[in-house]
C-alpha cells in the first residue's frame, strides 16, 4: 500500500508542479518525472498485490458524513492499476516529444498537469473503498480528461467532441450518482467491500449499465467515443482508448458481484451489447477515411469483445457452470490488457504518422513503412495483433473467449445455446472484418507510394517517440509468449469477481497456446531459409510497379481507402447508412483532364447510434423543455406547480426501494 | 510428432500441389479437350524456383515476407489437422480457433503484399479477398460449431478423428450438410468456379490471381505453392467429415487421405465444367448460403 501512495503522491506533485511551472521550459521536467516515477511506484503495488493475491485495505476518518476515507487494493484493483502504470507512463514519454513536434515552444505544463491528474484520479478510481471516494475521483477523470481532450480547442469539431463527451459523462455520472444513493441507503454505508445487495436489483443493475458502460464504450453509450478518442492529441487517445475504457469494465466487475446471483436476462442482454458492439464498432471502423476514427470505432468493437464475455461470465454463473464463468471472466481481463497494450500501440504509431504527414485521411497518407523503419514494423506488428491473428498476444484473449463459447456449446441446452452460437458466429464475423479493417489501415496508409507531398516528405520521430512504441511492441510479443502464466496472473482477480467460479484449470486451457509463437516462429524461419536458397544464381532486379504495361504509374492511381472498403461497406449499406456526396465542376471539367481536383466524392459514415437515436432524443427533450420555460414564464402558477411536482416526484423515489422486486 | 504424423504430414505436402492440376485435367477432360499434364503445377514450381525475381520499387520488406509469412503459417495449420486420421500434432483442444486464424495470418501477410506494390490491381484483389473472406469466417465457424455439436469434441482432432464414425451414425444429416458447406467454402476460400476463374487472365474479374501480379521468381512459386496446399487443407478438412478412417492402420489412413483429395479435386474440377462463375457482388450470397447449410445442420443437432 505504501508503494501506491508514493504513486499517487508522485502523480499529484507531478501535476502541480508542471502546473506551477506552466509556461517554463523545464514543466516537461516534471510532468513526465512525476508519470514516470508514479508509474513504477504503482507499477510495483500492482504487481505485488497480483503475485501475494491478497487485499490491503486502508482508511481514515474524514470530516464529512460519509464514512471514512478508505483504499483498498485487492488483485481486482491490481488487474486496472497496472495498464495505469505501464501505459500512463510511456504516454507521458511520448506525449513530450509529440507535444513539442506539434507546436514548438509552447506551453506543455498544463497539459502534463491534467495528465498526471487523470492518472491519479483513475488508480483512486480502481482503488477507492468510498462511495463517496469512487464518485469524486470518477469525476475528476471525467473532467481532466475533457481537458485534455480539448487542447486543440481552437478547431471547432474538437469543441464539438469535448462538449459532446462532457455531457456523456455527465449522463454517465448521474447514473453512478443514482447507483451510489441507492445502493449506499440499502447497506446504510458508504464503504464499498461493505455493500451486499440492494432494491430494486434490476434498476441498479440497469444503473450501472448506463454509468459504467457509457465509460467503457458500450454500445448503444459509446457515440462519444469516436469523436472524443481522435480529438485528443494522440498521447491522449492512447491513454483513453487503452485504459479509460477499462475504468467502465471495472466498476462492472466491482458493483455487478454486489447485486447479488445474475439474472439470466443480464447475461444475455450483455451478450446482445456486446456481439453488437463488437461487429458494428469493427464495421464502423473500416467506412472511415480518419485513421484515429479507425482505430476509435475498432476500439468500440474490443469493448464489445470485452462485454461479450462479461455477458457469458455473467450466464455461466446464472446457470451454475463454474468453469465458464472462470474462462469467461479471465478472457475479458486478459482481452483488457491485451488490448490496452495493442491500442497504445497504434494510437502512438498512427498519431506519428498523422503528425507527420499534417493529415489524418487515410487517403492523404501512404508509402511512410520504407522510411520510418521501427514505427512501420511496430505498427504492422500491432495491426497484426489487434486483428488477432495467432502467435501475437489479441488473440490470446480472443481464443480463451472463443474457447468459452465453444464450452457453452457443448455444455449448454436450450435459448442459452442458441445465445453461444451467434455469439461465435458474430465473433467469427468480427474476425473477418477486422483482417480487412487493419489490412486496409496498414496497406493504404503505410504502404504503397505517398500519396501526398506531406507523406512523401515527413521525417521519423525521435527516440523519445519511437521507445514507448517499441516497449508496448515487446510487450505484446511478451504476453503472447506465456498465455498461460498471464491467465494464471488474473486468477485471483477472478475469484474476486465471480467467487464461485473454477479458475483452477483456467490456465491449463490456455497453456497449449503458447505453442503457436515457436511453431509459427520455426516454420517461417524454415521458409525465409528455402527462400534463400532459391533462385541465388538468377538476378534481381528493381523495376515499377506492374500495369498493364503502362510505364507512368502515379501515386493517384492507387487502390484509395473508400475504393479498397466498397465491397464491404456496400453490403453493409443497410447497417451504415454512408452518405455520399459528388462535387463536379461541370463546365471546366469538359476541358479538364481526368482524373482531376475538380470532380470531387466526399462519403461519411456518421454513428448510426447517434443520429438515428439520440440526435431525436435530444433534440426532442430539448422541444420540451422550451415548451415548459415558454409556459412558466407567460405564468407564475405553471413554473410553481413544476416545483410542486418535482418535489412529489422527489418524494416517490424515497419509496422506491421498497417496493421493488 | 510420431512417424505416422510425420509420414502423412509429408504425403499431404507433396501431392498438394497436384489437386489443382487434378481439377484442370477433369475440367479439361469433361469440356472434351486433351488439358495441361496434372503435374504442370510441379513444372511451373520447378521452373520458377530457378528464376530471379523482379521487385517494385515501391516495395519493402512487407512485399517479401508476404509469401514466407503465408507459407509459413498454412504448414502450421496442416500440423493441427489430424492427417493419419486420429490426430494432430500440434492439436489442442480449441484448435478450431488457431486454425482459422492461421488462414487469417495467411491471409493478413499476401494482402500486405499485394497493397505494398501500390498497384491499383493488386488494391482491387486485395479488397475483394478481404471482404469475401469476412463472409467465409463465420461460415467456416458455423461448420465447426456444428462439428463440435455432432461429435461433442472442440479440438480438430476429436472432429475429424475417431468420433467422425459415431457423428455419422446418430447425426448423418448434419455431416453431409457440413461437409456440403464445406466444399463451398472451398470454393470460395481458394477462388474457384463459381467465386473466382483460376483460368482467366483478366485482371478486372479475378480476385486471388491479381493480388500476386507483381510476385516472380521463388516469391511467385511460395504463393502457388501456398494456393496449392490451401486447397488441399480444406480438402483434408472435407475428407475429415466424410471418410473417417481412425480404424485403419497409419498407412492406409494416409492413403485413403490421398485418394479423398484426388475425389475433391474431381469435385471442384466437375464443379467447373458445368457451372459459371457468378457476378462478384453475388458472391457473399453464395458464402452465405453455404453458411446456412451448416446452420441447418447445427439445427438438426439442436433437437
Amino acid at each position: 500500500m505504501t508503494a501506491f501512495f508514493v504513486a499517487i503522491g508522485c502523480w499529484l506533485v507531478g501535476a502541480s508542479t508542471a502546473c506551477a511551472l506552466r509556461r517554463r521550459e523545464i514543466a516537461w521536467v516534471a510532468g513526465v518525472g512525476g508519470a514516470l516515477a508514479g508509474g513504477m511506484a504503482a507499477g510495483l503495488a500492482a504487481t505485488r498485490a497480483l503475485v501475494s493475491s491478497a487485499t490491503v485495505t486502508w482508511a481514515a476518518p474524514w470530516n464529512i458524513p460519509a464514512g471514512t476515507l478508505g483504499f483498498r487494493l485487492d488483485p481486482l484493483a491490481a488487474v486496472f492499476l497496472l495498464p495505469i502504470a505501464i501505459v500512463g507512463a510511456l504516454c507521458a514519454v511520448y506525449g513530450v516529444a509529440y507535444l513539442r513536434r506539434h507546436a514548438p515552444g509552447a506551453p506543455i505544463g498544463g497539459s502534463l498537469a491534467a495528465y498526471n491528474l487523470l492518472l491519479a484520479s483513475m488508480a483512486v478510481v480502481v482503488t477507492a473503498n468510498n462511495l463517496v471516494l469512487f464518485l469524486v475521483a470518477w469525476e475528476l477523470m471525467t473532467l481532466s480528461s475533457w481537458a485534455l481532450v480539448v487542447s486543440d480547442h481552437p478547431l471547432a469539431a474538437v469543441r464539438a467532441a469535448g462538449r459532446q463527451y462532457l455531457i456523456a459523462g455527465h449522463l454517465a455520472t448521474a447514473a453512478l450518482f443514482l447507483l451510489t444513493i441507492l445502493l449506499a441507503a440499502d447497506n446504510s454505508t458508504f464503504a464499498i467491500d461493505a455493500l451486499a445487495g440492494g432494491n430494486p436489483r434490476s434498476l441498479l443493475f440497469l444503473l450501472a449499465v448506463v454509468g459504467f458502460g457509457t465509460k467503457a464504450g458500450i454500445v448503444p453509450m459509446h457515440v462519444w467515443l469516436p469523436d472524443a478518442h481522435p480529438a485528443a492529441p494522440s498521447y491522449v487517445s492512447a491513454l483513453m482508448s487503452a485504459v479509460m475504457i477499462t475504468m467502465g469494465f471495472y466498476g462492472l466487475a466491482r458493483f455487478l458481484p454486489i447485486l447479488g446471483t445474475p439474472a439470466l436476462w443480464w447475461a444475455y442482454l450483455f451478450m446482445a451489447l456486446g456481439a453488437a458492439g463488437a461487429v458494428g464498432g469493427v464495421i464502423f471502423a473500416i467506412a472511415q477515411r480518419d485513421v484515429k476514427r479507425v482505430l476509435a470505432y475498432s476500439t468500440v468493437e474490443h469493448a464489445g469483445l470485452a462485454t461479450l464475455g462479461v455477458g457469458l461470465g455473467l450466464l455461466g454463473t446464472a446457470l451454475n457452470q463454474p468453469l465458464l464463468a472462470g474462462l469467461a471472466w479471465t478472457a475479458v481481463l486478459f482481452h483488457l490488457w491485451n488490448h490496452a497494450l495493442a491500442k497504445a500501440l497504434l494510437f502512438l504509431g498512427f498519431g506519428a504518422v498523422a503528425q507527420g504527414a499534417h493529415s489524418r485521411s487515410l487517403d492523404a497518407l501512404g508509402g511512410m513503412l520504407a522510411r520510418w523503419r521501427t514505427v512501420g514494423a511496430t505498427l504492422v506488428l500491432g495491426s497484426a495483433t489487434i486483428a488477432s491473428l495467432p502467435g501475437l498476444n489479441v488473440f490470446a484473449s480472443e481464443w480463451l473467449l472463443l474457447r468459452g463459447l465453444l464450452l457453452g456449446v457443448l455444455s449448454l441446452k436450450g435459448a442459452a445455446l442458441v445465445a453461444v452460437l451467434a455469439a461465435l458466429s458474430l465473433m467469427a464475423l468480427t474476425g473477418g472484418v477486422a483482417v480487412a479493417c487493419f489490412t486496409r489501415l496498414v496497406g493504404i496508409g503505410l504502404l504503397g507510394a505517398p500519396r501526398t507531398r506531406g507523406a512523401a516528405t515527413a521525417l521519423e520521430p525521435n527516440w523519445a517517440m519511437r521507445a514507448p512504441m517499441v516497449v508496448l511492441c515487446a510487450g505484446c510479443l511478451g504476453v503472447a509468449a506465456m498465455p498461460g502464466h498471464v491467465a494464471g496472473a488474473l486468477a485471483p482477480a477472478v475469484m474476486v469477481i465471480a467467487p464461485g467460479a473454477e479458475v483452477a484449470g483456467v490456465r491449463g486451457i490456455v497453456q497449449p497456446l503458447a505453442v503457436l509463437v515457436p511453431l509459427l516462429a520455426t516454420l517461417t524461419a524454415l521458409m525465409l531459409l528455402a527462400r534463400a536458397l532459391f533462385g541465388r544464381a538468377a538476378p534481381r532486379r528493381r523495376s515499377v510497379t506492374w500495369a498493364c504495361g503502362y510505364a507512368r504509374v502515379g501515386p493517384t492511381m492507387q487502390y484509395t481507402s473508400t475504393s479498397f472498403s466498397e465491397p464491404l461497406t456496400r453490403l453493409m449499406q443497410p447497417l451504415l447508412r454512408m452518405t455520399g456526396r459528388y462535387e463536379a465542376d461541370l463546365i471546366r471539367l469538359r476541358v479538364a483532364r481526368w482524373p482531376d481536383e475538380r470532380v470531387a466524392w466526399t462519403s461519411e459514415a456518421p454513428d448510426r447510434v447517434l443520429v438515428g437515436l439520440y440526435e431525436p432524443l435530444f433534440l426532442g427533450v430539448g422541444r420540451v423543455g422550451a415548451w415548459a420555460r415558454r409556459r412558466s414564464v407567460a405564468h407564475t402558477t405553471t413554473s410553481l406547480l413544476y416545483i410542486v411536482v418535482t418535489v412529489l416526484a422527489l418524494l416517490g423515489l424515497l419509496f422506491l426501494p421498497s417496493v421493488g422486486p | 510428432m510420431s512417424v505416422a504424423h510425420a509420414t502423412a504430414l509429408a504425403v499431404l505436402l507433396i501431392v498438394a500441389p497436384a489437386l489443382p492440376g487434378i481439377a484442370t485435367k477433369t475440367r479439361a477432360v469433361l469440356t472434351g479437350r486433351r488439358g495441361a499434364p496434372v503435374l504442370q503445377l510441379y513444372y511451373d514450381l520447378g521452373k520458377l524456383v530457378r528464376k530471379g525475381s523482379v521487385y517494385s520499387v515501391t516495395t519493402t520488406w512487407v512485399f517479401r515476407t508476404g509469401p514466407v509469412v503465408l507459407l509459413g503459417s498454412l504448414v502450421a495449420a496442416a500440423l493441427l489437422l489430424p492427417l493419419d486420421g486420429r490426430d494432430a500434432p500440434a492439436g489442442f483442444s480449441g484448435d478450431l480457433v488457431a486454425f482459422a486464424g492461421l488462414l487469417a495470418l495467411g491471409r493478413f501477410a499476401l494482402v500486405l503484399a499485394g497493397l505494398d506494390t501500390g498497384s491499383s490491381f493488386e488494391g482491387m484483389g486485395a479488397s475483394r479477398e478481404v471482404t469475401f473472406s469476412s463472409f467465409a469466417e463465420p461460415a467456416l465457424f458455423l461448420c465447426f460449431a456444428a462439428l463440435v455439436l455432432a461429435t461433442g469434441d472442440a479440438s480438430l482432432s476429436g472432429m475429424l478423428g475417431a468420433p467422425v464414425r459415431v457423428a455419422w451414425s446418430h447425426a448423418a444429416a448434419s455431416m453431409s450438410l457440413v461437409g456440403l458447406s464445406l466444399f463451398v467454402l472451398l470454393l470460395a476460400e481458394n477462388s474457384r468456379v463459381p467465386i473466382d476463374d483460376p483460368a482467366t487472365h483478366l485482371e478486372l474479374t479475378m480476385i486471388h490471381e491479381v493480388i500476386v501480379l507483381d510476385h516472380s521468381g521463388p516469391d511467385l512459386a511460395l504463393i502457388l505453392y501456398g494456393s496449392a496446399l490451401k486447397l488441399a487443407l480444406f480438402g483434408a478438412l472435407i475428407v475429415g467429415v466424410f471418410l473417417p478412417r481412425a480404424d485403419l492402420a497409419a498407412p492406409a489412413a494416409t492413403g485413403v487421405l490421398v485418394l479423398g483429395l484426388a475425389l475433391v479435386g474431381v469435385a471442384v474440377g466437375v464443379v467447373e465444367s458445368v457451372m459459371a462463375r457468378v457476378r462478384l457482388t453475388q458472391v457473399p450470397a453464395l458464402i452465405t448460403g453455404g453458411a446456412v447449410l451448416a446452420l441447418f445442420g447445427i439445427i438438426l443437432l439442436l433437437r
